[in-house]
């Protein structure tokens, strides 16, 4: 069996963030959760998880600000980052994803299964 | 001296000559002592000169009396003459007065038509048969920022231009005025109009032709909608804040029931299983609403972005198709598909081709019969891809054919089979359209089957800046 792989869900609604490492445990992932990009940045050149799933409005620090501290860190430069939103500001997104995010999905068009779907995808295990 | 001797006095004077001759001669005759034969001659004489004058006298007075005659006939049709004349004169003062009476009513209706028309508070623009104007009013001249006494017989192109929602400077060919004046028809519709220093406002407006024993020309009416506008914004936005409000609850209780439903956290019993499954459903049709509104908010916005890509449109619909497997599965559908070997790709949003598909499809899926067939149609011509999606379903009754694209519309039919729609699809489907480039109508017969086209541009899709996308 291949290694666990780490995944970092920044994330500030609790019962989304809850669901989602509920269901990423379940996959047998190693679940590292933050409830704001601060601790979220921190965390991510802390503990470098194997993948980022970013929530874009939050507290203290938003998760396009939190992506752009992370590429300019050496080591945040390449975890692959997916942002999860329920607005929708794809400009802005799609701007950041240029490079340096893997992708976008909206929360509520997607079954928490389609969203572990889309990380294995990221993390070439499908 | 010549009055002296006038034929008158000598007549006078010749008379008493004779009768003192005739007296002379009668003395002589008692007395005898004179020769008589020579006082009769003279007196002949002078009898003869005063019958000679008498005679010329009386002609002369006959003729004078003739001459009178003629002059007061001749004073008298003078003096009728004159009356007419004095009559004329009269009859012309008093028509010289109505006149003037009439003149000061019409100066005075002239003037309250141009206080009730300067008082208007639209914008009024008269324009001639020639393209000039003719009537500028004070809030068009506001609004505006002209002059009426700079604007007047100008050519109403001249004076201000105008722009679409989309910043589309309007051509000649296409500019209300033109084509009222042309068709001689009303034209209603709300445009940008542009002031001289740059600046514009929204305006909803009106062009009628006028017309008065033949065309005269046309009459712009507008209004500035700036307020309207500003309602109807804050009003979209409000939908669009609680929309997205509404997506997270939303995704928690799909999420949650998605794991209750799955086998993580131990198997349920099957009626819990069954209630779950309504939760679930019911949770993804209020999450469909929720993007629908959202894509009404942001089309009535201008907010969205047209992404562009390659398309490929076999491949959107195999993805819509997929989406809908479950319903097709269950309704024992036929799907007829069209051959795609001559449909190039083209550059397109994917998002507004899916949507398209998706919304006209879902329709198909909800309003036919089970085991009813549906059409998939593609044809590419010179310049236009064209899709359809053709259904043996209920139909659109004829009498509401013309609504069947206004937002929250739903046929009478349609509400019997499916009480939930929202009547929002195909608004959505013909604005993103709109914005693409493309259209869509359909043809129908109740009871028989609708056929719904939709068109994109070969020469691909303009992209469209903006900070959303249409869901």
């Amino acid at each position: 069996m291949a290694d666990k792989k780490t995944i970092l869900i920044v994330e500030d609604e609790a019962p989304v963030r809850e669901a989602l490492a509920d269901e990423f445990k379940s996959q047998k992932f190693e679940v590292l959760v933050a409830p704001n990009g601060e601790d979220g940045l921190a965390l991510a050149l802390q503990a470098k998880p194997d993948i980022v799933l970013l929530d874009v409005v939050m507290p203290k620090m938003d998760g396009l600000t939190m992506l752009l501290r992370l590429r300019e860190d050496p080591k945040g430069k390449k975890v692959p980052v997916i942002f999860l939103t329920n607005y929708g500001e794809t400009e802005k997104i799609v701007e950041a994803t240029k490079g340096n995010a893997y992708g976008y999905l909206i929360k509520s068009n997607w079954k928490i299964s389609e969203v572990t779907d889309k990380v294995k995808e990221a993390l070439g295990m499908k | 001296m010549a009055r002296l001797f006038n034929k008158r006095n000598l007549v006078i004077a010749t008379f008493v000559i004779a009768i003192v001759l005739a007296a002379t001669y009668t003395m002589f005759a008692f007395q005898e002592s004179v020769s008589h034969p020579v006082i009769l001659k003279w007196l002949g004489i002078f009898l003869a000169l005063n019958t000679l004058w008498l005679v010329m006298l009386l002609r002369e007075q006959t003729s004078v009396k003739e001459l009178q005659g003629s002059i007061v006939s001749k004073n008298k049709a003078l003096a009728d003459v004159i009356r007419e004349l004095d009559d004329s004169r009269r009859a012309l003062l008093q028509v010289t007065d109505d006149l003037q009476k009439e003149r000061d009513l019409m100066e005075e209706e002239k003037t309250r038509d141009e206080a009730f028309l300067a008082s208007i508070a639209d914008g009024v623009i008269a324009v001639g048969e020639d393209g000039k104007t003719y009537v500028v009013n004070r809030a068009a001249e506001e609004m505006l920022g002209i002059k009426a006494r700079d604007s007047i017989h100008k050519s109403y192109h001249s004076l201000f231009q105008i722009q679409d929602e989309r910043q589309r400077l309007i051509p000649e060919g296409e500019h209300p005025i033109k084509i009222a004046l042309a068709t001689r028809k009303k034209k209603v519709g709300s445009y940008y109009f542009m002031r001289p220093n740059g600046s514009m406002f929204p305006a909803a407006f009106s062009v009628a032709p006028v017309e008065n024993r033949g065309p005269l020309g046309v009459i712009l009416v507008f209004r500035d909608i700036t307020r309207e506008l500003e309602v109807d914004r804050a009003k979209s936005e409000f939908v669009s804040l609680a929309s997205h409000q509404l997506r997270t609850p939303l995704t928690i209780t799909s999420w949650y029931t998605e794991r209750l439903l799955g086998k993580d956290v131990g198997e349920l019993k099957p009626n819990q299983k069954k209630y779950l499954m309504q939760i679930y459903e019911a949770n993804r049709r209020m999450i469909d609403l929720v993007n629908a509104l959202l894509s009404v908010s942001r089309i009535d916005l201008g907010t969205f972005v047209i992404q562009l890509a390659t398309v490929n449109p076999e491949l959107i619909l195999k993805e819509v198709l997929t989406e809908q497997g479950p319903l097709i599965k269950s309704k024992k559908m036929n799907i007829m598909k069209p051959d795609f070997k001559n449909i190039p790709t083209l550059i397109a949003d994917p998002k507004i081709v899916h949507l398209a598909f998706q919304n006209l499809i879902s329709n198909s899926l909800k309003y036919t019969p089970a085991g009813g067939t549906i059409t998939i149609g593609a044809i590419m011509d010179k310049d236009t891809l064209t899709l359809s999606v053709t259904d043996t379903g209920c139909g659109i009754p004829k009498k509401q054919e013309d609504k069947i694209f206004t937002k929250l519309f739903r046929a009478d039919n349609v509400k019997e089979i499916e009480p939930d729609g929202t009547g929002l699809g195909l608004y959505i489907v013909r604005s993103a359209l709109a914005w693409a480039g493309g259209k869509v109508w359909f043809t129908s017969e109740e009871g028989k089957g609708s056929t719904f086209f939709f068109t994109l541009p070969r020469a691909g899709v303009k992209s469209k800046t903006a900070e959303k996308s249409l869901v």
